[in-house]
């Protein structure tokens, strides 16, 4: 029976792929009928292949689940005078293989309708090794033509194995997907760590660059990563220019479970732990299974929410879903951020179902999956929270002024503001002067000041002497009677040059009810609204726009706003 | 004829007042006038295929700029400026039920209106239209905010003033509001199609959920029998920036993606009304065609019931229910009938309106369990249903119905295995080297 065979073995020549510059006459080794190995560093293989009629378009996925069962991964090429080309699998959702071989030799020639089909499979370690012996399945390879070179990655499912061959950027010219950020988003990006931690927790994380990690700031838009892990890029395969400043989900697609998404969206929203397993995309599109712990860290000083950390561990997921969900249930241990023991000891009392016995062979792995990538981020966690501690205990910035301020407006509210692509800003009516609470981005642009210049101040320092004081009243009216206004006002920007300013007030109620905000919307006559020049859309929309997405904010969002409670 | 008596919502100012001397909808939207437009980006009409760009990286906000989002909410907060809102739906009470699933309950004593109650037949889900009642083109002139159609370009697109088409699809106002934002989507107004799903209809409707990409923006379908209060094809909508409890329930495969051309399916589990969820990030299409024959089908066996679509399009909920049912046999229990909640896709979903102030402060998880638990089909129905519809869709996709070509199989079978042998022959028995990682 083929499946048990173990067709372990292999030969030790030098490494096949390295990165750029894979010797071409082994690689046509791996193709010429019945080449009876390869060898790639660390792990071996047999390979085979040969000749067949092309099959029909339907059977392909049905070849593919054939081959998976049998524990082979295999590829399709189609025969092309030129050599071999592409073969599209029938149902779209399997991944693309698509290359061009040239100077193929056969044995024979192939047949116009044929097509060259291989078969692979990884080998098992020995039993005696002491290892567990779980198979590693090879995913179909694939083959990238790029000049004179042929580059083949094998990537293997399971077991947390990194490709074996990264394309670097100079083989494969895959377009950049995130937009250049602005150079002062980017500034922002570079500056989150060191803001909180100082610059040397750079250096001490780099002891833990092994281990796969990120940090992500939910204070700066969308809720971008700002500090990777050496394991992550070599695991994800990306550069680290291409992930920083961007939002993690990037690394989810279409297999992606909606419902551990949602998850982590709300321990987000929360500011709680939590840990999923989740189905990640690699840059090359190869789906592999993880086991995400996500875990706030607060700031020593003042309790308020800095970053967030995750750590992800591969899985191999050759086991049911249910042992997953049964597995994770019993795992819930109590969050905690440091002083682990319980937790650690939490998942060593799990105990799996053991009615089924593949799951129970694989359940071991899995508990120790989880301890590891619980204990990575207890290990991240305890570096940032003692370089946090450092910086607090170290003098005061100024800056650190704008953060107590800021401390009014959780992370998620200001999650969602920073989504507003308006300018705006929150005044907190129940303190003196009505200060300001939060400013956007496009606020700061358009009247020249700094964010740590206005938080906190009152919204009054864009009047001056020539602003008509009918105006001012007429807002002060209308917030007096909790109504919204709309005020034509004239504004000095921070150089003390004067704009007109289209202002809109409104009140913003949270959950209670009761009016917590008031939002106040510029608008710079003849001010270029951006995307919205070209969209049809008056200035009252955006204004209006602005507010409603305000309210829809901060009435769900507002401090403790519509989280769940225990009880 | 099983009828139950409860209170219309109102919808719309001229439903209340028949005789309001607005203009009707109906006439203005008719071909040769003007109406604001919203037109849907292309790339919600393809399936994303054989284009290299996937949904998934259009779900990356840097890009996006949430378009729709701030059309709507701008235009909604400009009808509540003027008054047309029936109140400020901002300033009614919310909280969070204690709990694991975190029900939301609010208390709104403005939405139920004055009026007597109304007879609603409840054992028919398909009613033919009836011109004469209350129905979308019939409502007031400023309660629509602009039409949405498919169009061309590669982002959605804003028209102030555009000429209207045949078959153009309109949002109006709720003005009896459960949310901020509260809308209803009308495909297809002009063709006054009564209250009952089809394929094309649910994809307007996700794609308007994919479009506003935003994972708070959901829209809900209630058909009748089970709550819905106007025999007019519409969908409601709202923003909430809260997780429903629905969402947060597991759910238990039964049909992966792979089997069924991208959608999986999925049973609700540990929730008490009993449901079907559909997930796909990317095909669209297949995802309302799955949904649509479903919901065909329920329609057939004469069953009502209600979707959710959330999570920016990708996820579809589908409740069979039978309160109204129980409730016109007298079999629901007097205490729940008392808070006169109607148990529509979003009562199911875990948000509930509570009109009495008693009510509210009384409200908890565990009463809200025990009304959806009177909502549910029983266990022997609803595995029924299941069948029927996982029959109907996995016969009827290719992969599904796929019988292997003997022929190819066994002949690859048959050169594998001969590969096999040769290989166990001719390798010799090096060990394979130890890596370490």
């Amino acid at each position: 029976h083929i499946s048990s065979l173990s067709l372990s073995l292999s030969l030790s020549p030098p490494p096949l792929f390295t990165v750029g510059n894979p010797s071409l006459s082994s690689i046509l080794d791996l193709f010429s009928p019945l080449s009876p190995t390869i060898s790639v560093p660390a792990v071996s293989a047999a390979c085979c292949c040969c000749c067949v009629p092309w099959p029909s378009s339907h059977s392909f996925y049905s070849f593919f689940s054939l081959f998976g069962r049998l524990g082979y991964s295999c590829f399709f090429f189609r025969a092309s005078p030129s050599g071999f080309s592409s073969a599209k699998p029938a149902t779209p959702n399997l991944p693309l293989i698509s290359a061009s071989l040239r100077n193929f030799q056969l044995n024979a020639l192939p047949e116009p309708s044929s097509c060259l089909c291989g078969a692979l499979e990884a080998a098992k370690r020995p039993a005696s090794s002491g290892h567990d012996s779980s198979v590693w399945v090879l995913e179909p390879s694939r083959i990238y033509l790029e000049e004179e070179l042929i580059v083949v990655q094998l990537f293997f499912r399971g077991m947390g194995r990194r490709p074996i061959c990264t394309p670097s950027s100079t083989i494969m010219s895959a377009p950049l997907q995130s937009q250049e950020p602005a150079s002062s988003q980017r500034k922002c990006v570079e500056e989150s760590m060191s803001r909180s931690y100082g610059v040397p927790v750079l250096e001490s994380l780099r002891k833990l660059r092994r281990h796969s990690f990120i940090v992500t700031d939910p204070y700066l838009p969308g809720h971008p990563i700002v500090y990777a892990s050496e394991g992550f890029l070599h695991m994800t395969g990306y550069l680290v220019e291409e992930v920083m400043g961007r939002s993690p989900r990037f690394l989810q697609g279409p297999d992606t479970d909606r419902r551990s998404v949602l998850q982590l969206r709300d321990a987000v929203r929360e500011e709680k732990p939590c840990h999923v397993i989740l189905l990640n995309y690699t840059k090359q599109g190869w789906p592999y299974r993880i086991i995400l712990h996500m875990a706030p860290i607060f700031s020593h000083k003042n309790g308020r929410l800095l970053h967030f950390v995750g750590a992800q561990k591969p899985l191999s997921d050759c086991f049911s879903m249910r042992c997953e969900a049964s597995l994770l249930e019993l795992c819930k241990g109590p969050s905690v951020l440091l002083g682990t023991k319980s937790w650690v000891d939490s998942i060593d009392s799990c105990h799996p179902p053991s009615d089924d016995r593949s799951s129970y062979r694989f359940s071991g792995q899995r508990k120790k999956k989880m301890k590891i990538a619980s204990t990575i981020l207890q290990l991240v966690i305890h570096e940032l929270v003692t370089s946090n501690k450092l910086m607090s205990n170290g003098a005061l910035c100024c800056r650190c002024l704008s953060e107590k301020a800021e401390f009014s407006l959780c992370s998620s509210l200001t999650l969602a503001l920073n989504r507003i692509q308006q300018s705006f800003v929150i005044t907190d009516p129940k303190l003196p002067g009505m200060p300001v609470a939060y400013a956007s981005d496009m606020f700061l642009q358009l009247s020249g000041y700094q964010r740590q210049e206005v938080i906190g101040r009152s919204c009054k320092f864009l009047q001056g002497q020539s602003t008509d004081a009918c105006a001012v009243e007429q807002i002060r009216d209308a917030i007096r009677e909790e109504m919204a206004c709309t005020v034509r006002i004239l504004n000095y920007k921070k150089d003390g040059s004067l704009f007109w300013n289209l202002l809109h007030v409104a009140p913003v109620r949270d959950h209670t009810a009761k009016v917590v905000y008031y939002v106040g919307v510029q608008l710079l006559s003849g001010y270029p609204l951006l995307e919205d020049a070209s969209r049809n859309v008056t200035p009252a929309i955006s204004q209006l726009g602005a507010v409603g997405a305000v309210k829809v904010a901060v009435r769900s969002l507002q401090s403790n706003g519509l989280r769940r409670r225990s009880g | 004829m099983r009828t139950i008596q409860r209170v219309e919502t109102v919808l719309s100012i001229n439903q209340y007042d028949a005789e309001n001397g607005k203009e009707p909808l109906g006439n203005c939207c008719a071909p040769g006038s003007s109406l604001p437009l919203f037109k849907f980006p292309r790339r919600l009409r393809f399936p994303p295929g054989d284009e290299s760009c996937s949904k998934t990286e259009d779900l990356d906000w840097q890009k996006s700029s949430e378009f729709l989002d701030m059309v709507i909410l701008a235009q909604w907060e400009d009808r509540a400026t003027r008054g047309l809102f029936r109140y400020d739906v901002t300033a009614c009470e919310t909280k969070v039920l204690p709990g694991e699933y975190g029900f939301i309950a609010q208390l709104n004593e403005g939405r139920h209106s004055k009026k007597r109650p109304t007879e609603f037949r409840v054992d028919q889900v398909l009613q033919p239209f009836d011109p004469s009642k209350f129905n979308f083109t019939k409502a007031a002139k400023e309660e629509l905010l602009f039409c949405v159609e498919s169009g061309d370009s590669h982002e959605g697109e804003f028209y102030p003033e555009a000429p209207v088409v045949e078959g153009t699809n309109a949002v109006i106002i709720n003005v009896s509001p459960i949310e901020y934002g509260h809308i209803l989507l009308v495909p297809k107004i002009t063709a006054r199609i009564p209250q009952r799903i089809d394929e094309d209809s649910l994809l307007l409707a996700i794609n308007m959920a994919v479009e506003a990409k935003n994972p708070f923006f959901r829209l809900g379908y209630n058909s009748l029998g089970a709550f819905a209060t106007i025999n007019h094809l519409h969908f409601q909508a709202y923003y909430l920036a809260v997780p429903f409890p629905v969402e947060r329930a597991p759910s238990e495969t039964l049909v992966s993606r792979k089997m069924n051309n991208g959608v999986k399916i999925s049973e609700l589990m540990k929730f008490p009304v009993r449901g079907i969820v559909f997930e796909s990030a990317d095909r669209l299409d297949e995802l309302a065609s799955s949904v649509g024959k479903c919901c065909c089908i329920l329609q057939e066996k004469n069953i009502p019931f209600n979707i959710l679509i959330t999570d920016c399009g990708s996820m579809v909920y589908l409740f069979p229910q039978c309160y109204a049912e129980r409730q016109a046999c007298g079999k629901v229990d007097q205490a729940l009938l008392g808070t006169q909640v109607n148990p529509a896709v979003w009562e199911i979903s875990g948000h509930i309106v509570l009109k009495r102030k008693e009510d509210y402060e009384r409200a908890s998880e565990d009463l809200a369990w025990r009304l959806l638990a009177e909502v549910s089909l029983d266990e022997e129905s609803f595995h029924e249903l299941k069948i029927a519809c996982l029959g109907e869709l996995i016969c009827g996709s290719p992969v599904g119905n796929e019988v292997v070509e003997g022929g190819d199989v066994s002949f690859l079978g048959m050169m594998l295995h001969e590969v096999a042998m040769w290989l166990e022959e001719n390798c010799t028995g090096v060990d394979a080297k130890e890596e370490t990682w």
